[in-house]
């Protein structure tokens, strides 16, 4: 049973790094431009992807003598997401969630 | 980083050990974060971004729970195939033996001043009574939350046998029963039958 959390503000930073057209992107990539710390990090990735919105894939080609990178994107439900937030006014953070609720049912 | 591909650092290690111990339904975002910090340059930048990731291999949010390693995006997963991590467990399990240990050092030390709001008055208060059958009530709670993964089926439907657990939720029931037995024992001779030679 998935439980139906409002998205946090560091989730909606995430979102929206992911969101700009930079194709597949990394972990540390992500913690690096949202300032995020990886164990904020990969709980949202994991909860992103746990309801659809985000897509995984491994590396393809990594540089020799190291693993592949576990990479990430958002799924057209994800984008439509993105979209949804940065079309929205800036809110306070409650009215935010509020209006964000339906959006995580939706993508589920 | 240049040395990294050859001899991992203590950061690395010590995350792939961690990994290494997470269920299989959870490997591949176990095996992420440590894909991760390898090609991370820099010592201090490696230690930080491994921190956080030891919190999560620890610690896994519920959502990870839920996640299959096989699953596509969107996909639904069904309740039996929910996988407690087991280390996560058994420290919470573990956890809950600690209010018991914190309420007795404080009853038996007369640790002020929360040994007055324990016990009031010169003798067991009925509040007494209340906190210790709280604090005694976590310790078989604690075994069962230890024992979860024992149940848990993983992706294949599945149960896995993780022998620590097992072993932490027998060694919680016991000392629950013990104690149980011991102050049960106590609270019968000292406060209803009121023995005099009572301590």
């Amino acid at each position: 049973m998935q439980r139906n959390r409002p998205l946090s503000p560091q989730a909606a930073t995430v979102l929206q790094a992911l969101a700009a057209p930079h194709g597949w992107q990394y972990g540390y990539h992500l913690c690096q431009i949202t300032s995020l710390k990886a164990g904020t990090m990969y709980p949202i990735l994991i909860r992103l992807a746990a309801r659809g919105l985000l897509e995984t894939a491994w590396e393809d080609s990594p540089p020799q003598g190291r693993p592949p990178r576990h990479l990430y994107r958002l799924t057209p439900a994800g984008l439509r997401l993105a979209a949804a937030l940065e079309a929205a006014p800036p809110q306070p953070v409650k009215a935010a969630r509020a209006r964000l609720r339906p959006a995580w049912g939706a993508a589920r | 980083m240049s040395n990294m591909s050859n001899s991992p650092d203590a950061a690395t290690r010590l995350l792939a050990r961690l990994v290494r111990r997470m269920p299989p339904e959870h490997a591949e975002w176990g095996q992420a974060m440590l894909a991760e910090v390898v090609h991370i340059e820099g010592r201090l930048a490696r230690w930080q971004f491994a921190l956080g990731c030891i919190r999560v291999a620890l610690f896994p949010p519920r959502e990870l729970m839920l996640l299959q390693t096989a699953a596509q995006p969107g996909d639904r997963m069904s309740p039996q195939h929910v996988t407690a991590s087991p280390t996560a467990a058994a420290v919470r399990g573990s956890l809950l033996l600690l209010p018991f240990v914190i309420a007795n050092a404080i009853v038996a030390n007369r640790i002020e001043p929360f040994f007055s709001l324990i016990r009031p008055g010169p003798h067991t208060s009925s509040r007494e009574y209340a906190l210790l059958a709280v604090v005694l009530l976590l310790i078989p709670l604690g075994a069962f939350v230890a024992a979860l993964p024992l149940f848990a089926r993983d992706a294949t439907g599945a149960r896995r046998f993780h022998p620590f657990n097992a072993v932490l939720a027998g060694c919680l029931l016991a000392v629950f029963f013990a104690l149980a037995a011991g102050l049960g024992a106590d609270i019968y001779r000292c406060d209803i039958l009121g023995l005099t030679s009572c301590d």
